[in-house]
């Protein structure tokens, strides 16, 4: 391991940590130097025990070796209390919090005293708390419960909760992973101002742009070892790290390197496809309602082409959710049509759709999109039981022989891992971007004439990100419509012909990158123009003008 | 007889038949906060029962017999909490299985006490005169059993952590996200053994409540599927105490009520119904299980008429009931 950084005033250091789960070497001997009052980036794909690592180090599990050392002495973390003792707060990406208590309640949640909770108790924390938004522009109100407030406001107090505990050393697990861009601006402000204020924050993400524009330094993991330690950013680029998450797969196919524009997330554009014709999906001014009974979707309209990819922009919570569950049947509509190849499905079951040629990528992949506690092989089935090349003995079995064949033949293109294929692990093992793609690959092998994928690389590394794209573009070139839905606007303006921006549950604009075979109504645009001009669209500058203003 | 003497008399014997019902489903409570099923229950009250009849007859004092009845709840509780949050056994077969354990063995141990049809002392009753003139409590205020203040200031106990102290927040945690419990430093373990050992004892002082109270003596089968109320008590109080111990004492009076209705003269289209037949008993038996469930089914339409309206409306059950909990499972979700 390099050592080069020891002179530093380390406040954490990580020594050859090893951690084994079962069936996965976690954590390989990784090590990790953080500096007193830095933003320390920890990087690298899903599964390179990022998590795992930090996780350690927020005394959530022992590891089965290695050396913790906080300002240069050597400690043990039996415990998250006994992080938290030696001023250690971890903000997780699935957030710690008791939905159905206050914000005080939850603020207070595994300290040790007062054991008597009297109303003053309440005020002075109320009062404390919002001392401390105040101070570092984290606004939430104390007096709600948090089963009422909005992801990004559920984060801020996770923060405030370690403010509030006074930690010094802040480890957030992929914070802007479940924000909207905005938030996300937001976030990386509060960050700076806790920097600012001494403290020491450890970032994990995936996101590289974020990474550069935030930390001091970064870390690569690669497959549960540290590959690259402590790098000042100021001595590196995005390409450079890129390749080093990679590893011995080359940067260069990877395409991590060499887009100015579209930084960081890397992706390519392929060119593009023959022209499409015939909408396979055409809705017209749907309504649909939300799950607080409110209209989620007013009126929206949208066409899609054999062979085209439709993005969908915005941010969450503008009829998203509701668009994907009216499109796969799983909730009425209000009134408007929705036709699939020319005939309304609107009277149609979920499995009905699915036969007219549907397939879908849901946006929960471990609720949704898989049955965790089922093998690989089992969830590959999932949809395909009914095939009738399964079956065996007169249609009354199924064929074990033709099963294995049949999933080797799903998840050929994937090149999983060989472990994987040999030991068939339940679904909910896997890391988000192995299951992801298995997911895909189950649902292209339907040979669909619509799929619908929503946030299909939400949370994914560049590797498994980058096969996702690839499946997506070959489903395309076979005359699959498809449907994305993204919060990333780059991805959205790599990946699609033409995006819509999607806001309070209507699609107020459009537009067609230069690739696609315009429909008259959308005006033709370079990705930064397209970025531009949905960025503006979604944030409500744009009204809904029908004349393009970007060529 | 008047309507008042019938409706006091009726309250006086129906809220002292609460009493059991309330200490039960409160150590219920306890458990399910924390995200333990307690199935064990009925097993539980029995054992105790028949403790503290038997501990009664050998000490001649029926306060032993509570201590007795609470010690053998709280050696159930330690064996089930073993089981269900040491070993993480399914949590709906250890209970059941501990329970039909448990009757079995009250039943064994008790036959020699059946047989010897010996009288054991009660627990103390209360008088205060002063208070009869009360409109339809009086006969309840002026003369019960001792088990009734003890109820009550369990129940108050009981609201107060819950509502008021740290170990009650730290329980709901523990009941409604173990994992984010234990991220917060919380020790899931110590925290859900701690529940279910003091829930487990009330269930060994409701079985004291009965045999030394109640329904005084040692039967076999005494406690006639009050557990199984009791259980169903705790979702019909939709997890609040203070709910629970009014549906507690609302079904003590629902099943005191085939036997003083037997001396009245009902109008004539009830007294033809099938009210007054031999199976009205059971009837009335079957009731609080149809109140549950109607509670139930009432909740799910609220629910979703809430849905209109801006804040979310969740579940009362707590979110982690009946999941074992195991920090490093945490990595497959």
């Amino acid at each position: 391991m390099s050592t080069g950084s020891l002179e530093v005033d380390l406040a954490v250091e990580l020594r050859d940590i090893a951690k084994r789960f079962p069936g996965v070497q976690a954590c390989d001997r990784a090590s990790l130097q953080v500096a007193r009052g830095e933003v320390h980036a920890v990087v690298g794909e899903n599964g390179a025990g990022k998590s795992t690592l930090l996780s350690i180090l927020g005394g959530l599990y022992a590891p089965d070796s290695g050396q913790i050392f906080l300002d240069g002495r050597a400690v043990r973390l039996r415990s998250p209390r006994d992080a938290a003792d030696h001023g250690i707060a971890m903000v997780h990406q699935h957030f710690s919090l008791i939905p159905k208590l206050g914000v005080v309640e939850n603020v207070l949640l595994g300290q040790a005293r007062p054991w008597w909770l009297s109303r003053r108790v309440y005020a002075e924390l109320a009062e404390r708390l919002a001392q401390l938004s105040a101070q570092h522009g984290l606004p939430v109100d104390p007096r709600r419960r948090v089963a009422d407030l909005s992801v990004a406001e559920q984060q801020r107090v996770e923060i405030l909760k370690a403010l509030y505990r006074d930690a010094r050393i802040l480890i957030l697990d992929e914070p802007t992973a479940v924000l909207s861009p905005a938030e996300a601006e937001q976030l990386r402000q509060v960050l700076c101002s806790l920097r600012a204020a001494g403290r020491t924050l450890i970032y994990v993400s995936h996101k590289l742009d974020e990474v550069f524009a935030l930390a001091d330094r970064v870390t690569v993991l690669r497959q549960g070892r540290s590959v690259r330690m402590a790098v000042p950013v100021a001595e590196t680029d995005q390409g450079t790290i890129a390749a080093e998450i990679l590893g011995e797969r080359s940067p260069d196919t990877a395409g991590a390197a060499g887009h100015p524009e579209r930084s960081g997330t890397a992706l390519t554009v392929d060119s593009p496809p023959d022209r499409p014709v015939s909408p396979v999906l055409r809705i017209v001014d749907l309504h649909a309602s939300g799950p607080l009974g409110s209209e989620a979707l007013r009126g929206l309209s949208l066409q899609i082409a054999a062979g085209e990819i439709y993005g969908v922009a915005g941010v969450t919570g503008n009829g998203q959710r509701e668009l994907c569950d009216v499109l796969c049947g799983l909730r009425p509509l209000r009134s408007g049509s929705v036709e699939m190849n020319g005939h309304s499905v609107a009277s149609l079951s979920a499995a009905q759709r699915r036969k007219q040629g549907l397939a879908s990528i849901p946006e929960d992949r471990y609720a949704q999109g898989c049955a965790a506690s089922l093998s690989v092989a089992d969830n590959v089935l999932l949809t395909h039981s009914d095939r009738p090349d399964l079956a065996g003995c007169c249609g009354l079995l199924v064929s074990p022989k033709a099963i294995r064949a049949f999933v080797q033949r799903v998840l050929s293109p994937l090149q999983l891992p060989e472990s994987i294929v040999a030991q068939d692990p339940p679904a909910g093992s896997l890391s988000g971007g192995t299951l992801q793609k298995l997911i895909l690959a189950r649902e292209l092998a339907h040979r669909p004439t619509l799929l619908l994928a929503a946030y299909p690389c939400r949370g994914l590394d560049i590797g498994a990100m980058q096969t996702v794209h690839r499946l997506l573009f070959e489903a395309r070139d076979q005359g699959c419509a498809i449907l994305v839905m993204s919060e990333q606007l780059d991805e959205l303006v790599a990946l699609c012909d033409r995006v819509g921006a999607l806001v309070r549950g209507r699609i107020v604009g459009e537009v067609a990158l230069t690739w696609s075979a315009a429909t008259p109504a959308a005006p033709l645009c370079t990705p930064p123009a397209a970025m531009t001009r949905l960025g503006r669209l979604i944030s409500g500058l744009a009204a809904q003008d029908p004349k393009p203003e970007a060529r | 007889m008047t309507v008042r003497v019938f409706l006091e008399n009726l309250l006086a014997a129906g809220v002292l038949r609460g009493v059991p019902l309330l200490f039960a489903a409160l150590g219920e409570l306890w458990a399910e906060r924390s995200g333990v099923l307690c199935l064990s229950i009925e097993g539980t009250l029995l054992l105790g029962a028949l403790a503290g009849y038997a501990a009664t007859l050998a000490t001649a004092s029926p306060f032993m017999g509570l201590l007795c009845a609470l010690a053998v709840g709280l050696i159930c509780g330690l064996l089930h909490a073993a089981l269900v949050v040491g070993l993480r056994v399914d949590q709906v077969i250890a209970g059941l299985g501990l329970s039909f354990v448990a009757s079995g063995l009250a039943s064994m141990l008790g036959t020699p006490l059946v047989e010897a049809r010996k009288v054991a002392a009660q627990l103390p009753v209360i008088a205060l005169p002063s208070l009869s003139a009360v409109p339809l409590l009086g006969p309840l205020l002026s003369q019960h059993s001792i088990v009734l203040e003890l109820a009550l200031s369990v129940w108050l106990i009981t609201a107060l952590v819950f509502s008021r102290t740290r170990l009650g927040l730290d329980l709901t945690a523990v009941g409604e996200n173990p994992s984010a419990a234990d991220a917060m430093g919380l020790s899931v373990l110590r925290l859900r053994v701690l529940a279910v050992v003091i829930g487990s004892g009330l269930f060994g002082i409701a079985g004291a409540s009965l045999s030394l109270a109640v329904s005084p003596g040692w039967v076999e089968g005494l406690s006639a599927g009050q557990g199984f109320i009791a259980l169903v008590l705790v979702i019909f109080g939709r997890f609040r105490p203070s709910r629970v111990a009014l549906g507690a004492f609302l079904f003590g009076v629902i099943r005191r009520l085939p036997l003083d209705l037997q001396g009245v003269t009902l109008p004539d289209f009830i007294e033809r119904s099938f009210l007054r037949g031999p199976g009205s008993t059971y009837v009335l038996d079957m009731l609080p299980y149809v109140m549950t469930m109607a509670v139930l089914a009432l909740q799910t339409v609220r629910v979703r008429r809430a849905q209109s309206e801006t804040t979310l409306r969740l579940d009362d059950a707590p979110w982690a009931l009946g999941r074992p909990y195991h920090r490093a499972a945490r990595h497959e979700r």
